[in-house]
């Protein structure tokens, strides 16, 4: 591996010290590029530990704060878990006429038990999407953009 | 785990404030209030408005400690928020000035690391003066703030591949700054 490599390679790698063993083997024998790669090192460790401003001591001021905000929300169920299960109850019921259970009820009681049944999937999928939006509102706010038109109606 | 009481990781100290012992909290913020101040300081160019911000992002933080999940490091999850409330607050502008602006070095006894501060500074600033302001801040983030390019694209919603990129022109220009630093010294000895 030649030294223009070797230097690109290190270029492109992670500050963890972990180097191909392409560029390992290079620089033990090349010690103009570990000089280089010395310095690059050195520079960077500087920068991180160097350049960050010093903050004011603001933690007893957030504290005073936290302590007056009531307890922390309860954990919901995650955004896309919600979906997950909601795509399921959906497949559930697109599937349920093809299975034979479907088909028992359907031949002992005939037409009649639709109607109770449609009005349960619907009570189901209302308390589903209702639970859903409520428990969300935030996340469905944000993604939808419906603060936009808040902010362009406020003055 | 570590046992509660020798030097809880963030990890930790964020279980046991979703447990409800609030006052484990401040040991998050003396953490890191002091890179989520320089990110303030990176969008706002005050003091002032720089603190607001941070007491902003950890109240925020603390709100809704109950949705983090621990995905990511909790680290890289409170930059996401201070870089959503910095746009937010800055009306989507995305306008970002580099640290090395108006880094505050330390005089330092020790003349290399006087000049490095100096090469270090001037490399930074050449990077980052052709970028748009809106990608400074991946510059600063893998320099400053030794954040890892999956965690930069996380917080900025940047493809990892623009953040590499100009992360590695970043690094040549200070790889060349530092040779040529180099050989001055020599000539100059």
């Amino acid at each position: 591996m030649d030294c223009v490599r070797a230097m690109l390679s290190i270029i492109e790698s992670k500050e963890d010290g972990h180097l191909p063993l392409r560029v390992r083997l290079h620089l033990s024998h090349c010690a103009s590029c570990n000089a280089e790669y010395k310095r690059l090192r050195k520079a960077i460790a500087f920068m991180r530990s160097e350049y960050l401003p010093r903050s004011p001591d603001l933690g007893e001021l957030i504290m005073t704060a936290i302590r007056v905000t009531p307890t922390l929300e309860a954990a919901p169920v995650s955004f896309r878990d919600w979906t997950i299960a909601g795509i399921v109850i959906l497949a559930a019921i697109a599937i349920a006429p093809l299975g034979s259970a479907f088909s028992w009820v359907k031949k002992s009681f005939g037409s009649d038990f639709l109607l109770p049944l449609n009005v349960v999937l619907g009570l189901i999928l209302s308390a589903y999407g209702a639970l859903f939006i409520g428990t969300h509102l935030n996340e469905f706010v944000k993604r939808f953009k419906l603060d936009e038109h808040r902010e362009l109606e406020q003055p | 785990m570590s046992p509660p009481d020798s030097d809880p990781d963030d990890s930790d100290l964020v279980r046991m404030v979703q447990g409800g012992d609030k006052e484990r909290f401040s040991l998050l913020i003396g953490r890191h209030q002091r890179a989520v101040f320089g990110l303030g300081l990176g969008f706002f160019k005050n003091r002032e408005d720089a603190a607001d911000f941070t007491q902003d992002v950890f109240l925020k933080a603390f709100r809704n400690l109950s949705s983090f999940q621990g995905r990511s490091k909790f680290s890289t999850w409170l930059y996401r928020i201070a870089y959503n409330t910095a746009i937010n607050a800055l009306k989507r502008r995305k306008e970002y000035a580099s640290l090395a602006e108006d880094a505050e070095l330390a005089d330092y006894d020790d003349p290399e690391r006087q000049a490095l501060g100096e090469t270090t500074r001037a490399a930074v600033l050449s990077a980052v003066k052709d970028l748009p302001e809106r990608y400074r801040i991946c510059v600063d983030l893998y320099f400053f703030f030794g954040v890892p390019y999956p965690d930069i694209e996380t917080i900025t919603g940047f493809p990892v591949n623009t953040i590499k990129s100009h992360v590695f022109r970043a690094k040549s220009i200070l790889r060349e700054t530092l040779k040529n630093e180099n050989q001055g010294m020599r000539i100059r000895e």
